[in-house]
């Protein structure tokens, strides 16, 4: 879990691109005019710490760039085994698509590997599920160890901070975060970062949350499971999660339509509105969309009704919706039809999803690293 | 007169009926009228008189001739009468097949509708049966854990009510002492629900029930989020990545750029947590 809010001033680096090609030793690192560390290269100074959302739908990492914003590099998390021949890596090589040899087997990566699969009629293989690694995908931490270096590049100095986001534990499956966690500090503790957990909740109240003074209400639907996070002032009050998300939707789809689970997510990615679904697929789909959020919405009201913890506001919060999962047209618009019919135990402000859902938590996981949280 | 009669159907048969207000505004104000008996008579006549002239054939084999005309004329003439008749019918029959065609139409768009109803029945019920697995499960496993701390708390209330008042304890502790029967010596296990008798086991007991709600009651609070539980320190698992770290693996990933997304930065984010942790 976040330790508590720390004092450490951020450190800056300047940024050379993707910092791939330059690895940071202690001896480029100085001091800027505020005290700040910084590291000597011949490019533009920028603030030091990364971010990364682990996803079981997408990793996506944070980092600040030179302009003042953050650029976020985004890869689907999952794979595809194809035959290993010396036609099918040429034409891999040449339409672009990455792909490994791993095991004797041709293996392809990430948003390919989803494309190839809704053409061939396949499932993608999933390095996780239900928010964690999953336990049956015996080759899940190979491909994401190379996702990750892929997306997060090298440190820019050793020791870099790193916040990577973890599932807090879920209500409704017995799950546990402890290994899933140590797996990823230790895997990005080898490739040279400071690697510090952040319920991926939380970074969502960092990321969306500074108008209202870091308080209110983090909601992540992700692909694994859908994150809650209650905040005062930026200090996480609740955390839990519940074991629905995109996947969720996709398995149910898949099964009353008859479609593998790859094409329901196609349905779902292809730009709907679940507001006004046009065919019986696309209803199928907003069914279980609404579902998702009617469910997530009553344990949220549930925690407040019965946890003693829960702080007591005095003004109305507001709720931030993040996660590829809300992304889909109409996501909010039916988010606050279903809120409107749960009659919430405490007054609520404004209900919005932000700006950027697929890349919020890796925003707010760079926000912890910057701050030190 | 039957030649007069078969002229007349023949001549029906070819002509047409117009107006007198259409032959009017044709132009014509004044028609010249002959009756189809005058025809005939004129035709046989002339017929008659041509065979007569030609001398080709005798009077008899003229009229054979003719007799045998007339036949051939009634029998194309029946002919046409049934081609014309086959014809009504068939038209009449191509109507029937046209309603009954409309009809299995319509028929046909009704069975539709009602496949697309019972479908999209077919569908809510499975979406609801789906949703009511999930609901069930989930009870299932509610019921199962309310249902062990029920067993546990039985337990504990069974050896409450187990132990004799505090007086008692070493009177039953040295009978015991002395006579030590066969089940305790055999059966230590069975020693905390007899009890009592054994201060020790009681509180061994009492330990494990208080161990165990503990970790009930941390498991509850992790699943709330409001653990108070001091983390242990993380183990490292840096083992794991050795034979990753020494693999040569053949790839194109390095060439290959993954989605870029450019957002906004989080300046002001930063400044107000400086500000909630009173730095700035």
């Amino acid at each position: 879990m976040a330790e508590p809010l720390g004092t450490e001033p951020h450190a800056t680096h300047k940024h050379n691109d993707r910092i791939e090609g330059h690895q940071m030793t202690h001896e480029d690192m100085s001091q800027n005019a505020e005290g700040y560390p910084t590291v000597d290269t011949p490019d533009t100074e920028i603030a030091l710490g990364k971010g990364i959302d682990l996803g079981t739908a997408n990793i996506a990492a944070a980092v600040q760039n030179e302009d003042g914003g953050i650029t976020v590099h985004v890869e689907r998390n999952a794979f595809l085994d194809i035959g290993d021949d010396v036609y099918s890596k040429n034409m891999l090589t040449k339409l672009k698509v990455p792909y490994v040899v791993h095991n004797g087997k041709l293996i392809v990566i990430g948003e390919s590997a989803f494309e190839l699969a809704n053409v061939f009629g396949k499932n993608t293989r999933r390095p996780m599920s239900d928010g964690l690694i999953s336990p049956a995908e015996t080759d899940a931490l190979p491909i994401m160890k190379m996702i990750i270096s892929k997306v997060l590049g090298q440190p820019a100095a050793p020791g870099e901070s790193c916040y990577f986001s973890v599932p807090a534990e879920s209500l409704d499956v017995d799950n546990n975060v402890i290994y899933h966690q140590g797996l990823f500090a230790s895997l990005l503790g080898k490739m040279g970062y400071s690697a510090k957990p952040i319920n991926e909740a939380h970074a969502v109240v960092f990321a969306e949350l500074a108008d209202s003074d870091f308080t209110g209400i983090g909601l992540s639907f992700g692909g694994g499971m859908a994150n809650a996070c209650v905040a005062y002032k930026s200090i996480p009050c609740v955390q839990f999660s519940v074991a629905r998300g995109g996947d969720w939707i996709d398995q149910n789809v898949s099964k009353v339509l008859g479609v593998k689970q790859s094409k329901a997510t196609y349905i779902k990615e292809r730009g709907i509105d679940i507001r006004d679904p046009q065919n019986r697929e696309e209803e199928a789909v907003a069914i279980y969309y609404r579902e998702l959020i009617n469910y997530v919405l009553k344990n949220v009201k549930a925690r407040f009704e019965g946890g003693q913890n829960m702080p007591t506001f005095q003004d109305p919060i507001d709720i931030a919706c993040a996660g590829g999962t809300s992304m889909v047209g109409g996501f909010i618009e039916v988010f606050r039809e279903e809120f409107a019919k749960i009659d919430f135990p405490i007054p609520v402000g404004r209900i919005f999803r932000a700006e950027d859902a697929l890349t919020a938590v890796a925003k707010g996981c760079l926000v912890a690293a910057a701050i030190g949280e | 007169m039957e030649s007069i009669q078969d002229v007349r159907e023949a001549l029906s048969a070819r002509a047409e009926t117009r107006s007198l207000d259409d032959l009017g505004k044709g132009g014509r104000q004044r028609v010249r009228v002959i009756r189809a008996e005058h025809v005939g008579e004129m035709i046989e006549a002339a017929v008659q008189r041509a065979v007569a002239e030609s001398g080709l054939i005798s009077r008899e084999e003229a009229d054979r001739l003719v007799a045998r005309s007339r036949e051939e004329f009634s029998a194309v003439h029946a002919e046409r009468q049934r081609d014309a008749e086959d014809l009504v019918r068939t038209r009449r029959d191509l109507q029937e097949a046209d309603r009954r065609r409309e009809a299995l139409t319509r028929q046909l768009a009704s069975v539709e509708e009602d496949l697309a109803s019972v479908e999209s029945e077919r569908d809510e019920a499975r979406t609801r049966a789906t949703l009511a697995e999930g609901a069930k499960s989930v009870a299932e496993e509610r019921v199962a854990e309310l249902e062990a701390a029920l067993a546990e708390a039985r337990r504990a209330v069974e050896l409450f009510e187990a132990a004799p008042p505090a007086s008692a304890a070493p009177v039953t502790t040295a009978s015991s002492a002395i006579e030590p029967t066969e089940a305790q010596s055999v059966e230590p296990a069975a020693a905390p629900v007899q009890g009592a008798a054994n201060p020790d086991a009681l509180t061994q007991a009492l330990e494990r029930l208080t161990s165990s709600m503990n970790e009930r009651l941390e498991k509850m609070g992790r699943k709330m989020g409001i653990s108070s539980a001091v983390e242990a320190d993380q183990s490292s698992l840096d083992g794991l990545f050795a034979n990753l770290d020494e693999q040569r693996v053949e790839s194109n990933f390095d060439a290959v750029e993954v989605k870029q997304r450019q957002t906004g930065g989080i300046a002001a984010n930063l400044a107000r947590l400086k500000k909630l942790k009173g730095g700035g």
